[in-house]
């Protein structure tokens, strides 16, 4: 006997069964389509962005999005179970799909039966098992939301819909199974395959032929109301997440990762600049909005959050939502609030583990573009002071412009106006041309190159501030003016290459200036250096240090280079004692996003936290690569209380302690 | 050389700059007289001749009077040089008399160097040597440095 | 209404200062230039007051070089109207009554209600030019104001005295205010004023003609001055350095006898 079963098996298969089961299904479906044909309305309330471009890469994303479930596994426990469940369901959804097709095409239309012998003894024991992942990892994730309860995880009424109507389906479906068993499969060898059904079946058999066929009747019926009612609850709970988070890995940023919009700033058209109004944003940003399922992932992470500071990436994202779909006459910035869209560090971490692809830090931008430019309003007068000592002086610290290259005195370099043959462009930034603390990483960086033989050149005072702070707190019209004025400077002198001991310098001439017609190379120290040393240009005398190090939201999250710096520590002797918050997860030093020019002045101090962090690492040095975090960490280790345990240092005062000489 | 010294009456008191301007006269070597719109409750402790209108009468602010007065204690005195204080009463009342007197003022003198006046420039960053057309000096001068 | 406010372009203080060849002015080479602080605070009374009273008109004026039409461009994406410029590359040269006389030829039949001034520049600090233009114009005058009203056509003001004292002063317009610190907090401009101010009216006129006086007084020579004994550099934990500073006040100066 080949081994298969019966199809409608006591339900029928003619028209009673049939035309029920498929006006229901077409009516379910209906209603869903109707629904999130409501939806894109919505979404068509924002400004065109082109997200379908590049469809090949597109299609990667959703495939491991979804099918691999790649973002939701990155966090262990719930992200795991969720991966699970969804494998487990989506298997037992291809199992129904395959009963469909055999049952009311290919066997109906043409007699073909696919669902036999060997395929179908593993068809029955992969379904099963899927099954019983399903309700054992929602049972997880149900105890999780309900018992244990994690800080910060809120639950709805959605919430109680989605486990209790999931719970349903997969109960239902094993009574169905289980019932059809104990009348038609108990002591045959085929019910082995079927294990879970086996115990379902062993349940129920002592009702009698009778009852059991009655009870099958029943739950079949009864699961499938429940499966149209789960059609019909996706586009009006958090199931909705299945479509919208799905199309989000589709419709996801291709980078460069993190990358601002520049705004056309000499559009007379253009009213109003960033966003106020629902209307301001893209319709990307309000299909984000849909596919959050307020796993809060972006808060666990958020330094902001974490310092009882007023913001929740994903509370502002659903801000942004309820405003889209209930409100969308209302100011964005007064529903999201001002000291909310002020405190974010644009670290990135948020939308780095977003297993949802949705996109927090332009949303933020954009809002702090309108109360910048339309309203001139920043987050303090220190804030304003600092961008218009940028304006007078080309550097947010206002201190005088001429003086931006007397560190560089005595060391050797000319700037490129008094001889632009050089074998690289340094681009100094602010805070090593200024800070005397930073001027030391400068002054590194220089004896470094000179050591390896390569001839330095910088722009000395004729260099500006490259507007990374100043973009981030939403003067575009700062930023651009002094992007322009570098460019132009920059290109003027036929620069091959550029190197920047800042991660911020980096960030905004690699990626932003691009948009500015500058095409030339930019490279950050830790990967100019490294490339040194395998050339064999640099050479370093390995010393012992014990170290933990730092990755800069900069250099890390938004620019993927965790290695080339670890590489330069280790060649140097060090011993690496990861924090616990290291590369991609690693929390911010509190100063980016621009608010290295703000007081922290509300919650607890970000930089005091993360020093703490490294100093419960257990080693006395904390290595850096970017000179904000640099000024934020010797301040935070005062404010820790851990002078002369913890000493903060760059990667650059490292190695130059390290040159062969 | 006479210099008139504007010395300086607020709520009841007289102020210590008064004194600084007294200071500054003896410095330049010049001898002085001091106008003052106060009370002979408190009279400045000063030998030379002392021109008091009573403050009570003429109110602690009145810019349009005390420059009245005070072109009036000119007239009589015709000293070469007034003398206010680097203060809000100082800068409130010299442009006004040197407008008056068609006079040069020079603000914030922080010393005489051989009897030419050097101000300060620039967040006391530089300073500047001031020559002064005609021969009357108006100075609101800056209280710290003379002490 | 009409209101005029006088502004001036100044180097930032943070610049590296040089002295020229003659002896008698810093270089402009290596500064970088701004509108006089005292000269922000009156460009915003005036803009709020112009946006207090409709169908108000706002001219900003500034004397100097042309450079001084960037800082002046600052100004009117403020909110000024429209600007004046009083070309002038020698305008270091002029004497506060040089200055005060050129203001007050200018303005004398325009008819201003207001005038605005910042009470001294932040490198001459002569603190003469407002209360100059005023009494040579004939209108009353209130120096160093901290607060500003205006209502039916009067002004209430605070003055700023010293010790923390202040004085409620008012007057009929027209007439003339000069602007001390803590009046205000400046607008940032927004963007689109910025645009607008690319497009507003900024004429400009010699000197030459305006300037009917003879100036006063010159600046025969500038230097820096010499460093006495220099700064004290105190180290140690806080509690130390408040006693050791204690002490040195005690010992070296009478400021807690």
């Amino acid at each position: 006997m080949e081994f298969t079963r019966e199809i409608y098996w006591n339900v029928g298969h003619g028209v009673t069964t049939l035309l029920p089961m498929y006006v229901l299904t077409f009516a379910s479906i209906a209603v869903l389509v109707k629904a999130f044909m409501k939806r894109v309305k919505v979404y068509k309330q924002g400004k065109p962005v082109e997200r379908l471009d590049q469809i090949p890469a597109r299609v990667l994303n959703l495939v491991k999005g979804v099918l691999l479930q790649n973002k939701v596994i990155r966090v262990k426990g719930p992200g795991l179970a969720h991966g699970l469940f969804f494998w487990g369901f989506f298997l037992l959804f291809l199992g129904t799909c395959l009963i469909v097709l055999q049952a009311d095409f290919t066997d109906l239309l043409f007699g073909v039966k696919f669902l036999k012998g060997n395929f179908y003894l593993l068809f029955s024991l992969v379904l099963d098992i899927a099954g019983l992942v399903a309700i054992v990892m929602l049972g997880g994730l149900l105890v999780r939301r309900y018992l244990v309860r994690p800080e910060g995880l809120e639950s709805k009424s959605d919430d109680a819909i989605v486990h209790g109507l999931l719970f349903a389906i997969l109960i239902s479906g094993f009574v169905i199974e289980g019932a059809r068993m104990a009348v038609t499969e108990l002591d045959t060898l085929l019910a082995y395959w079927s294990p879970i059904g086996l115990v379902f079946a062993k349940g129920l058999a002592g009702l009698g032929e009778g009852s059991l066929r009655s009870v099958h009747r029943f739950a079949w019926w009864f699961h499938l109301l429940l499966v149209m009612g789960f059609i019909v609850a996706i586009p009006f709970t958090k199931f909705r997440h299945i479509f919208t988070t799905s199309l989000n890995y589709l419709f996801a940023d291709l980078g460069p990762t993190g990358k601002l919009v520049s705004l056309d700033l000499e559009d007379d058209e253009v009213e109003s600049f960033g966003a106020s109004k629902i209307t301001d944003l893209t319709w990307k940003d309000i299909f984000d909005t849909d596919a959050c399922t307020q796993c809060k992932r972006c808060q666990d992470r958020c330094p902001a959050h974490n310092t009882e500071k007023p913001l929740s990436p994903m509370k502002l994202v659903n801000q942004i939502g309820e405003v889209a779909f209930d409100n969308p006459e209302a100011n964005l910035v007064d529903v999201c609030d001002k000291d909310a869209i002020w405190s974010c560090t644009t670290c990135r971490a948020c939308q780095e583990i977003c297993p949802a692809a949705i996109e927090h830090v332009g949303k933020i931008v954009d809002m702090r573009r309108n109360l910048v430019l339309m309203e001139g309003e920043f987050p303090g007068e220190e804030v304003m002071t600092a961008m218009e000592q940028t304006e007078v002086n080309g550097n947010p610290l206002g201190i005088g412009y001429a003086g931006r290259g007397d560190w560089a005195e005595d060391l050797g370099i000319k700037t490129l106006a008094e001889d632009p043959d050089v074998d690289i462009l340094y681009f100094v930034g602010c805070y090593a041309s200024f800070d005397a603390r930073n001027i030391k990483i400068a002054k590194a960086f220089i004896q470094l190159c000179h050591s390896a033989g390569i001839k330095v050149g910088i722009l000395g005072k004729e260099e500006k501030c490259c507007g990374e702070p100043m973009r981030k707190m939403g003067n575009e019209y700062l930023y651009q003016s002094l992007a322009a004025e570098n460019i132009e400077l920059i290109k003027n002198y036929g620069v091959k290459e550029i190197v920047t001991s800042c991660p911020h310098c980096f960030n905004t001439l690699n990626k932003d200036y691009r948009d500015l017609d500058f095409e030339i190379p930019v490279i950050n120290y830790t990967v100019y250096l490294e490339r040194l040393l395998q050339t064999g240009q640099l050479k370093l005398k390995a010393k012992e240090l014990f170290c933990t190090y730092h990755d800069s939201c900069y250099l890390g999250r938004h620019n993927d280079i965790y290695d080339a710096p670890r590489a330069l520590i280790q060649t140097a002797g060090g011993r690496i004692v990861e924090m616990e918050k290291n590369r991609a997860e690693a929390f911010c030093c509190s100063a980016g996003g621009g608010r290295i020019m703000a007081e922290e002045k509300l919650g607890s101090r970000i930089n005091v936290k993360r020093v703490k962090m490294a100093a419960e690492a257990g080693s006395p040095i904390l290595v850096s690569n970017c000179p904000f975090c640099l000024t934020m960490f010797e301040d935070g280790v005062k404010g820790a209380d851990l002078e002369g345990q913890l000493l903060s240092m760059d990667i650059a005062e490292v190695l130059v302690e390290r040159l062969e000489t | 050389m006479k210099a008139l010294l504007v010395a300086e009456y607020r709520d009841g008191q007289l102020l210590n700059s008064s004194y600084e301007l007294v200071a500054f006269a003896e410095q330049v070597g010049t001898e002085s007289a001091m106008f003052l719109v106060g009370s002979d409750s408190v009279l400045p402790q000063y030998e030379g001749t002392l021109y008091l209108a009573d403050s009570s009468k003429y109110s602690e602010f009145n810019p349009a009077v005390h420059k009245q007065l005070l072109l009036d204690v000119i007239t009589k005195e015709q000293p070469e040089m007034v003398v206010f204080a680097h203060s809000s009463y100082g800068w409130d009342l010299a442009p006004r008399i040197a407008l008056a007197l068609n006079a040069a003022q020079i603000s914030e003198v922080v010393e005489v160097v051989d009897g030419t006046p050097v101000a300060s420039v620039c967040n006391a960053k530089l300073r500047r040597e001031v020559k002064a057309k005609p021969t009357r000096l108006w100075s609101p001068c800056k209280q710290e440095p003379l002490a | 209404m009409k209101i005029l406010v006088c502004i001036k372009q100044v180097p930032d203080m943070e610049s590296k200062f040089k002295v020229n060849a003659d002896g008698n002015w810093y270089v402009d080479a290596d500064l970088a230039w701004r509108m006089n602080e005292y000269d922000e605070y009156a460009v915003e009374q005036a803009v709020q007051l112009k946006e207090q009273v409709d169908g108000s008109d706002l001219t900003v004026l500034s004397i100097g070089p042309q450079r001084v039409q960037e800082t002046m461009k600052k100004a009117l994406a403020m909110g000024c109207d429209r600007g004046f410029h009083i070309a002038d590359d020698e305008s270091c040269k002029k004497d506060p009554f040089e200055i005060a006389s050129m203001i007050a030829e200018f303005a004398k039949d325009k008819g201003f209600d207001l005038i605005f001034t910042g009470m001294q520049s932040q490198d001459r600090g002569s603190a003469q030019v407002g209360v100059l233009v005023a009494e040579t114009l004939n209108l009353p005058s209130i120096s160093t104001i901290i607060d500003f009203s205006f209502a039916s056509g009067k002004v209430s003001a605070k003055r700023e005295l010293e010790g923390g004292i202040k004085a409620n002063v008012s007057c009929a317009t027209p007439a003339l205010v000069t602007c001390q610190l803590g009046l205000n907090t400046p607008r940032y401009p927004t963007l689109p004023n910025i645009m607008k101010a690319k497009r507003k009216e900024l004429l400009s006129i010699p000197a030459e003609e305006l300037l009917k006086v003879e100036g006063k007084q010159e600046t025969a020579r500038i230097y820096f001055p010499e460093k006495k004994g220099g700064g004290l550099v105190l180290e140690g934990d806080a509690n130390d350095l408040a006693d050791q500073l204690i002490k040195i006040l005690k010992e070296k100066t009478g400021v807690l006898a």
